[in-house]
C-alpha cells in the first residue's frame, strides 16, 4: 500500500488543473498494480473539483485500488456525497466505499486508531 | 483566506474549512467556464473582510446560462439556468465529467450557518444564514453582467 499525504500538495486544495497538477507530480512515485490510500490530514480544504480531478486521473491509473483514509475534514466530508452520486465510475466507487467505511466507524463508536476498516475484503 | 480564516478564531475550523471550499469552487468556475471566451474582461474580482464577514466574487463572463446552453440548449432563461446548475449534475464543459461543485456548495449553505446570494443574468440565488434554511430561485429587475456572489457567515 502506498499512501499519499495531501498536505503535500498545500492545505488549500482548489480547481482542477490544480488536482491534475498534482496527480502528474506524484504519478512518478506511483506504482498501478499497487493499492493507494489518501490522507487528509493537515489539510484545511479540499473542493471537490480537485477531489474529482485527482480521483479521476488515479483511478484510471491503478484501475480503482484507491482508497480514501477516514477524517473529519469538513469539505471532505461535504463533497464525498455528490462525488459519490455524480457518476457509476471508479471515483464514485471509491468515494462510496469510504462514505459506508467512516458511517460503520462512527455507527460502533470505535477511535479512528482502532476502526478495522483496512482489513475488510476486498470486492 | 483560507489560512486567514483558520487562524482569525472568528469561525470554527469547520466553518473555515467550508467557507474555502464554497469561495473557491465559486472562483474557480470563474476561470473554468469563461477561459478563452471572456467577453471583454477577464478575471474575477475577489474580496473578503472577516471582520464584516463577507466574501464577495463577481466575474464579467458569458454568465450561467450561456455556459449551460452548450448542454441545455432548452434552458429558456437565467432563472432556469440557476436552478440547474445549482441541482442537478451537468456541466458546461461535457463531455468532461464535471459539474459537482454548486451542487456541493447549496448543500453546505444549506447546511450550516453560511449564507449565499449568487446572481446572474435576471435571476438570483439566496440561501439565508439561518438554520434550516432551504434555496430558494426568483428573477430580478437587474441583470447581471457574469456572475456575482455574496457569502455571508
Amino acid at each position: 500500500m502506498q499512501t499519499i499525504q495531501l498536505k503535500k500538495f498545500g492545505s488549500v486544495l482548489v480547481s482542477r488543473p490544480a488536482g491534475m497538477e498534482a496527480f502528474n507530480a506524484i504519478r512518478p512515485q506511483l506504482k498501478p498494480d499497487i493499492p493507494v490510500e489518501i490522507d487528509f490530514d493537515e489539510v484545511l480544504t479540499v473542493t471537490p473539483s480537485w477531489l474529482d480531478e485527482f480521483l479521476t486521473h488515479l483511478t484510471d491509473f491503478n484501475g480503482g485500488k484507491v482508497e480514501l483514509l477516514p477524517t473529519k475534514n469538513a469539505s471532505v466530508l461535504a463533497a464525498l456525497p455528490v462525488l459519490g452520486q455524480a457518476r457509476k465510475d471508479l471515483v464514485a466507487a471509491t468515494v462510496l466505499r469510504a462514505l459506508k467505511r467512516m458511517q460503520d466507524s462512527k455507527w460502533t463508536n470505535k477511535p479512528k486508531h482502532e476502526t478495522d476498516w483496512k482489513n475488510e475484503p476486498k470486492h | 483566506m483560507g489560512i486567514d480564516l483558520q487562524h482569525s478564531g472568528k469561525v470554527s475550523e469547520d466553518i473555515a474549512s467550508l467557507l474555502t471550499l464554497v469561495a473557491g469552487e465559486i472562483g474557480d468556475n470563474s476561470f473554468a467556464h469563461n477561459v478563452g471566451n471572456w467577453p471583454d474582461i477577464g478575471g474575477v474580482f475577489y474580496a473578503y473582510d472577516l471582520n464584516k464577514k463577507i466574501i464577495v466574487l463577481a466575474d464579467r463572463g458569458r454568465g450561467v446560462k450561456a455556459t449551460l446552453q452548450h448542454v441545455r440548449p432548452d434552458l429558456e432563461n437565467d432563472r432556469d439556468a440557476l436552478r440547474v446548475a445549482f441541482t442537478e449534475i451537468v456541466s458546461g464543459r461535457s463531455p468532461e465529467k464535471r459539474g459537482n461543485g454548486l451542487k456541493v456548495v447549496r448543500s453546505v449553505a444549506e447546511d450550516t450557518e453560511i449564507g449565499l446570494l449568487f446572481r446572474s443574468g435576471t435571476a438570483t440565488v439566496t440561501i439565508p444564514s439561518e438554520s434550516g434554511k432551504k434555496m430558494r430561485i426568483k428573477t430580478s429587475d437587474r441583470n447581471i453582467r457574469g456572475t456575482y456572489a455574496v457569502i455571508l457567515f
